[in-house]
């Protein structure tokens, strides 16, 4: 029996960017995998093709001949894949059929509040807030203590969020928190010596590059729990001040902020925590995770962002609902830079491999 | 056929016609296109912030029929005047551009661009 592949292509709907000798680029969301059946008789019909991208390896049954990059690789990244057919007699006597590697990524949000003005904004319009680098996070049990973060350039914002349990009334955020020698301003979520504590810390214009984070907690006392610590930077922002905050305790799920002063443009960025016993998991509404944190001595914690509308709540809920709390700011947009004229990239309609 | 029938069915259809004359002019008054200078008349948009599933945008692109400008970030304005090649009627959008492809087009509310007038001259009070 004889089994064999034709055409294989990696296929887009709506695009594909590509050049002869650059990696295939396509929307991780709507990039599908596609290939052809040779014309087969009973004999040697395919009963399914088996697709290969590293350690996942998907089976797609006749008469498919396509499948979404999505449903084979989890996340954005750079892969080479390939197939074969198979049936109850086995696999195709030929090597398998490799796919153009590829990189997939996601596409951009739609601009929103489109509008035609009848002068030009003074200093351009707005652009959004934006996170630059990762959401990185570490521990530290202590009472006082420093570590070294390493502040993207172009950041103009450091926000840092801790959580931890000590009873005794602001703890964390009656502390105190520096990047460089510079002072951050605190938003509390630990006025409640009955739950779960938490606190964010934020400054504008910090000092970027290496710096030292360093931090001093009322009394003496180390966390009794907790001591898990995530940051991260943004830029293109208002850094005349924050528009709004909020920080809230509660005993269980969900844990909501108080309304958000908030408006089209802004960026909310939000820290749930939360005790728990194992590695939760956190499930947000009105915002999108941004990253999880591993639980750490009884405290778990997450980072959340969202691009509000207008007024608006925050809240997240742990996998093992107990008492916790929820932080969140509302970061104004920076005015953005003047029109320029470039050329338009010329988009590729398919790349086919046989 | 009976003639309260036959007034109930004028009637209606009297009512018909004064319901499609009031959705006419609803739909005439939607219609309203925004009047701009042309020589500085600009487009602006809001770039939303990445999130889990969308990077950020490397470019935007502004369409007017078949005329084209793409926007490189981190700026989110354009001249009108930059886009179309006179004043007119148009109708336009805007969509976000990264790498990976783009996303569907935005459209700005139309508008007629048109030049301001000449200021007068010659300005003076006679005495009759």
């Amino acid at each position: 029996m004889r089994l064999s592949l034709g055409l294989v292509l990696l296929t887009l709907m709506g695009g594909l960017n590509a050049s002869a000798h650059a990696q295939v680029l396509v929307s991780h969301l709507d990039a599908k995998f596609r290939w052809d059946v040779p014309a087969f008789t009973p004999e040697n019909a395919p009963d399914a093709h088996v697709l290969t991208c590293g350690g996942s390896v998907v089976t797609v049954p006749m008469p498919a001949t396509s499948i979404a990059v999505k449903d084979v690789v989890a996340a954005p990244g750079t892969y080479q894949c390939d197939l074969y057919a198979q049936n109850s007699a086995g696999r195709q006597a030929a090597p398998n059929v490799p796919f153009p590697s590829f990189q997939s990524g996601y596409v951009p949000g739609a601009p929103f509040m489109v509008q035609v003005l009848p002068d030009t904004p003074t200093g351009g319009g707005t652009v959004a807030p934006t996170r630059t680098g990762s959401v990185s996070s570490f521990t530290n049990a202590n009472n006082s203590g420093s570590t070294s973060i390493t502040i993207p350039a172009d950041a103009t914002m450091l926000i840092v969020g801790v959580t931890g349990y000590y009873p005794t009334t602001n703890y964390f955020s009656g502390g105190s928190m520096t990047i460089g020698g510079n002072a951050m301003t605190a938003v509390a979520a630990d006025g409640d010596t009955s739950a779960f504590m938490g606190a964010l810390f934020y400054v504008f214009n910090p000092p970027t590059g290496s710096q030292t984070l360093a931090w001093d907690w009322v009394g003496t006392s180390p966390p009794v729990d907790g001591g898990l610590f995530a940051w991260g930077a943004y830029k293109d922002l208002d850094t005349s001040g924050i528009r709004s905050s909020s920080g809230t305790q509660q005993a269980g799920n969900p844990h909501t902020t108080g309304t958000l002063t908030a408006q089209s443009g802004d960026l909310i960025v939000a820290f749930a925590e939360q005790f728990t016993v194992s590695d939760d998991t956190f499930t947000w509404t009105s915002a999108t995770r941004i990253s999880e944190f591993t639980a750490f001595d009884r405290g778990d914690a997450s980072w959340a962002e969202a691009s509000p509308t207008g007024n608006q709540t925050v809240s997240a809920s742990s996998s093992s609902s107990s008492d916790g709390g929820i932080v969140a700011i509302v970061l104004k947009p920076a005015a953005g830079g003047s029109a320029s004229l470039v050329v338009p990239r010329n988009p590729m309609a398919a790349l086919l491999v046989r | 056929m009976p003639s309260q029938i036959q007034n109930g069915r004028n009637i209606a259809v009297i009512i018909a016609v004064v319901l499609l004359l009031i959705g006419l002019g609803t739909s005439a008054s939607a219609q309203t296109v925004i009047a701009v200078p042309f020589d500085t008349a600009t487009f602006q948009w809001t770039v939303p912030a990445p999130d889990a599933t969308h990077s950020a945008a490397t470019s935007h692109l502004l369409t007017c029929g078949t005329a084209s400008l793409s926007v490189a970030m981190p700026s989110n304005t354009a001249l009108v005047k930059d886009v179309v090649v006179g004043p007119g009627t148009y109708t336009c959008t805007v969509k976000a551009v990264n790498a990976f492809g783009s996303t569907a087009e935005v459209a700005f509310p139309q508008f007629q661009a048109g030049y301001l007038p000449l200021a007068p001259t010659n300005t003076q009070i006679v005495v009759p």
